[in-house]
């Protein structure tokens, strides 16, 4: 009893400020939100929009008629483009490069044939991300009005079929969205906050107050105090979790064994795991200011290494080593495949004994410190 | 000889900067860190594996001449249909396609939404190359790319990118270290020493910002230095912009950071708001991802970040794209004013009223 | 006679070459209080955290209560209130709630309400932690000493920063949990409370006892029984000048002081030597003994230095 009385103490003292609240339970949920909203178009341009200058100084002909009905398509309330006329290249250009417009579309002059087509030439910025887009789909949708042309009026005309097959080795090959890919990363992206920042700062916090000496005057022994931290830790972790349940179920429409049992207990690997590095940060760092540092490293390589937005395998050996390393390239991995979805060759043993071995270690390493950590000499 | 109060508060607290550990990793190494991360994940990164396109023929025209045509991927073969995915699964290729002279089959990683993405491109301007060289048919539209430059330099996303750290680094040490440091002060009591001193509220404020100023500098330089020589960035650096970019930015984003500090109290709460901001202006100012690819209600949301104007300046400084030199200067004296004012302002209330309870 | 309710033999605590604690000895009776008096750095709160279990001495023994338990038991811990040197709690819980989640960890427990009136707490009771005044936060720290009704109290430096109107404030709450025979062993640096509070003074420097006993006790050990003091105007002195005067010395600001067994024959012997050497006595005056003068007869050094 005595043990539940403190934990509901010391849990209260901490979700009562707002930087915890924040940070641990409404900021994941804002960055499923937002990354869902931009990345989750899945390349789809129906929310993009992208300014297209367009320059054709030819006289009018059966081949412009079809290039401005393409334009229409592409223009107005449900295409991407803003399509606008301009009387030169050099106009045109020069508002691609002061960013009026993504992308700019040269009719070559005086070279239209009905035997050698229009020649367009598309113009972007080189490495600006909103040009090349603009310039990739009109790119897609000129060619695909190539294409349904030329099926249309040639009876020689060769047909190059298209499939394409999904490369996996889980028995269910779900159609996967974005906000499915992302839905365990954010799960975790909780659980790293929590873990790698609130625990040891919290401990530390304590410890350097005199809040920890104070309890260690009293009959809560050292290890109750430990357990007391260790549960307020897991309820701060359960609470966003929940709240990222009911988010992904009934907005989202996440689905795909986020509720089998392998999955949850995935989650509580990736939960223990995540501590026990936690808990290794403390050990190391005397002060609140090196628990930042060390803190917030290990956060951004962690999440970013771990391949939780994007695939990391492509990486050169210089950093694709780092992958292999971090516990949450396995983490994450173990909850997508719990959802069916699969994107490393790993067989599944390996992404539970990796970071198995992570906790014996950290643990290890935490349990030598224990009593200095725990501020009791 | 007696230094001057601007030239002791400067000392004063650039030591105090230096010697504080944790601002000094957050402000000068910490955006190193991004530029690792981003610089090496970002696909025009070296020996990014993801040009190569993989392949398996056994029929019909040569597939390997018009993926290399392409220009866009490098052709790799393999030897059947079951080794080419067997790389894909390897993480050693990203997308492969098999041909059959009929039909063309694309290989993916389930759950590789990047290339997914991309996937339909590919297939499309590939079955179209392919059905071309088959049929020998004219296209209606014969579409060649032309890459432009926005500035004095062919730059690359990685080039954009890196740009945005730096107006992120710059975000960092002008909004970040004031609503810390000022904080600090201010509920540490020191800020009250300096009131019952002989000291002008501006002296004060010029000695801070002066501080900022130089650990602004440091923190582009380190980022630029790595950028150039370690991720071979190509930038041209004009650096007289450079200068002015860096001076009325930080200046900005103090003003920003100030203005915090005025309207909450409570110095911890100035703290986390900013934390919300920069997370907000990192995924909204057009750095990670381009304006045009957010949802309506971002983008107008987004052209009221004062980072998405720090980056187009510093893009401009670096010859990545450049705006007209009256918009360049017209942002950059509104930054820096903006930042006076502030600056102004913050001294008389930090310095001069009373208890702010 | 008490029983004896705490015993430490021979402590010691190094840190690196730094002896905190020298070779401390002390017993506690039951209902006394002592006051364990020196300068800062003398050792005080080492010592008395190695009697509250804090701390592990390198050498010696502490055992508490009948069955002389080793103070980290939780035996002991059940039965001792402890008021650390720099009062803590969570900042977000209230004064009532703070109040609950100690207590919750005693199997014996006062009610809160009572320890809420006993510490004058009441308008406080829903505030939050962290919108404490510093006496509020001694008093809900005391109030936290004191959830379970401890036979034993450690106060470390109780009023410290405090105002003189709170120190006393603070200073009867002491006196009325001794009224109630708990015994209260105190550390201060302040000579007035330890001449207030204590029944026995234990003086402490560099980590070791320098002297002990009762307040008469100690005063009575220098051998004087008055001091007397005063200023000279007219005419620059020095203490070679005032032959006779036992222990004559000069302190810039405080002016001249010597000890006197005789205060009348003494006092006649100044006027005499004033009138001989030609200057005034200001502001003459005459004092016991206390505290301070029995560290720097002991040490050589004033206990404020």
């Amino acid at each position: 009893m005595r043990f539940w009385r403190f934990t509901r103490g010391f849990f209260l003292a901490e979700i009562r400020e707002f930087e915890v609240l924040f940070w641990s339970i409404v900021f994941p949920l804002l960055l499923y939100v937002f990354l869902s909203a931009v990345l989750g178009n899945d390349g789809k341009p129906r929310s993009m929009s992208f300014n297209l200058a367009v320059v054709n100084t030819n006289p009018a002909s059966d081949e412009t008629a079809i290039f401005n009905q393409t334009l229409d398509a592409v223009s107005g309330a449900e295409g991407p483009f803003k399509v606008t006329f301009l009387g030169s290249s050099e106009e045109a250009l020069e508002a691609l490069k002061t960013g009026k417009q993504d992308v700019v579309a040269v009719l070559a002059v005086g070279k239209i044939t009905r035997s050698r087509g229009i020649p367009i030439s598309l113009h972007s910025i080189s490495g600006k991300e909103s040009s090349q887009v603009a310039a990739n789909i009109l790119e897609l949708v000129l060619e695909k009005t190539n294409l349904e042309i030329e099926r249309h009026r040639n009876p020689a005309f060769q047909h190059i079929g298209m499939a394409e097959e999904a490369v996996t080795v889980s028995a269910s090959s779900p159609k996967v969205a974005y906000k499915d890919y992302l839905f365990p990363a954010v799960a975790l992206m909780m659980m790293l906050s929590v873990a790698l920042l609130n625990s040891p700062l919290s401990l530390g916090f304590y410890r350097s107050v005199g809040i920890s000496r104070k309890i260690f005057t009293t009959p809560l022994r050292p290890l109750e105090y430990f357990g007391a931290h260790l549960t307020k830790l897991l309820i701060t972790m359960l609470i966003p979790l929940v709240l990222l349940y009911a988010m992904a179920w009934f907005i989202y429409g996440v689905r795909g064994g986020i509720f089998s049992p392998g999955f949850f207990l995935s989650l509580i690997l990736g939960m223990v795991t995540l501590i026990s590095i936690g808990l290794v940060i403390a050990s190391v760092a005397g002060k609140e200011s090196s628990v930042m540092v060390i803190g917030q490293t290990l956060y951004q390589v962690l999440m970013f290494m771990g391949g939780f937005f994007f695939p990391v395998m492509g990486l050169p050996w210089s950093l694709r080593w780092l992958v292999y390393v971090v516990p949450t390239t396995y983490l994450v991995e173990l909850l997508r495949r719990g959802m069916g979805i699969q994107t490393m060759d790993m067989a599944t043993i390996w992404l539970i004994l990796v970071p198995l071995a992570w906790v014996i270690i950290s643990m290890s390493v935490f349990s030598r410190n224990f009593s200095k950590v725990m501020g009791n000499e | 000889m007696n230094k001057s109060p601007f030239v002791s508060l400067v000392q004063a607290c650039f030591r105090e900067s230096l010697r504080n550990k944790a601002e000094i990793f957050f402000n000068l190494f910490f955006p190193l860190l991004f530029v690792f991360i981003f610089g090496s994940l970002h696909p025009e990164s070296e020996n990014y594996h993801k040009t190569w396109l993989g392949f398996y023929q056994s029929r019909g025209p040569d597939i390997e001449t018009v993926i290399s045509q392409s220009g866009a991927w490098e052709p790799r073969r393999y030897d059947d249909p079951e080794a080419l995915k067997d790389a894909i699964r390897r993480g050693e290729l990203n997308l492969g396609v098999s041909f059959d002279g009929q039909i063309a089959r694309f290989f993916f990683k389930e759950g590789d939404l990047i290339t997914l993405s991309k996937l339909k491109l590919v297939q499309l301007s590939l079955t179209a190359s392919l059905e071309k060289h088959a049929s020998r048919l004219q296209p209606m539209f014969t579409i060649s790319r032309q890459e432009e430059s926005a500035g004095k330099v062919m730059a690359s996303g990685r080039d954009y990118i890196l740009a945005g750290i730096i107006a992120i680094g710059i975000l960092s040490v002008g909004l970040m270290s004031v609503v810390t440091m000022f904080g600090r002060y201010s509920k540490s009591g020191a800020l009250n020493q300096l009131k019952i001193a002989p000291l002008r509220p501006m002296s004060f404020v010029m000695g801070f910002t002066f501080s900022r100023m130089i650990l602004s500098f440091i923190s582009l330089l380190l980022i630029l230095g790595v950028s150039v020589l370690g991720l071979a960035a190509s930038f041209d650096i004009n650096w007289p912009l450079l200068f002015i970019t860096m001076v009325s930015s930080t200046l900005g984003m103090m003003a920003l950071g100030l203005l915090l500090l005025l309207v909450f109290r409570n110095p911890e709460t100035a703290n986390t708001t900013a934390g919300i901001l920069m997370f907000i202006m990192h995924f909204l100012a057009g750095i990670f991802f381009p304006i045009a690819m957010l949802p309506g209600y971002m983008k107008a949301f987004s052209a009221l970040l004062p980072l998405k104007y720090v980056s187009i300046l510093v893009r401009h400084s670096l010859g990545i794209e450049l705006i007209p030199i009256s918009q360049f200067l017209l942002l950059s004296s509104c930054l820096a004013l903006g930042g006076v004012s502030m600056l102004w302002l913050a001294g008389r209330k930090f310095l001069v009223s009373e208890s702010r309870h | 006679m008490s029983k004896t309710i705490l015993n430490a033999v021979n402590l010691k605590k190094y840190y690196g070459s730094t002896k905190a604690v020298d070779d401390v000895s002390l017993e506690v009776r039951e209902g006394e209080v002592l006051s364990i008096l020196g300068p800062n750095g003398a050792g005080k709160t080492t010592t008395l955290e190695m009697l509250e279990g804090l701390r592990k001495p390198d050498s010696g023994t502490v055992g508490l209560f009948e069955e002389n338990w080793e103070p980290t038991r939780v035996q002991v811990k059940e039965r001792i209130g402890v008021q650390l040197q720099n009062s803590s709690f969570f900042r977000y819980l209230s004064v009532r709630e703070t109040l609950e989640l100690f207590r919750g960890l005693y199997s014996h427990r006062l009610p809160v309400r009572d320890l809420i009136i006993m510490m004058n707490l009441e308008e406080k009771e829903k505030t939050l932690v962290k919108h404490l005044s510093g006496g509020q936060l001694q008093r809900l720290s005391l109030a936290v000493a004191m959830v379970n009704d401890p036979r034993l109290i450690f106060l470390d430096e109780p009023t410290a920063g405090l105002d003189p109107q709170a120190r006393r404030s603070h200073w009867a709450t002491v006196l009325n949990l001794k009224k109630q025979g708990k015994t209260i062993i105190l550390t201060t640096h302040y000579m007035e409370e330890a001449e207030y509070l204590a029944d026995r003074i234990i003086i402490m420097d560099h980590g070791k006892v320098v002297a002990s006993g009762s307040l008469d006790d100690l005063v009575s050990s220098i051998g004087a029984e008055n001091y007397i003091s005063f200023r000279a105007s007219g005419r620059q002195m020095q203490p070679e000048q005032l032959p006779g005067l036992n222990g004559i010395e000069y302190k810039e600001g405080d002016g001249f002081s010597f000890s006197s067994d005789d205060v009348t024959r003494d006092l006649g012997a100044l006027f005499e030597l004033s009138r001989e050497q030609h200057f005034q006595i200001d502001d003459i005056r005459i004092r016991r003994p206390d505290l301070d003068d029995v560290f720097l007869h002991i040490t050589g050094r004033k206990l404020r230095d």
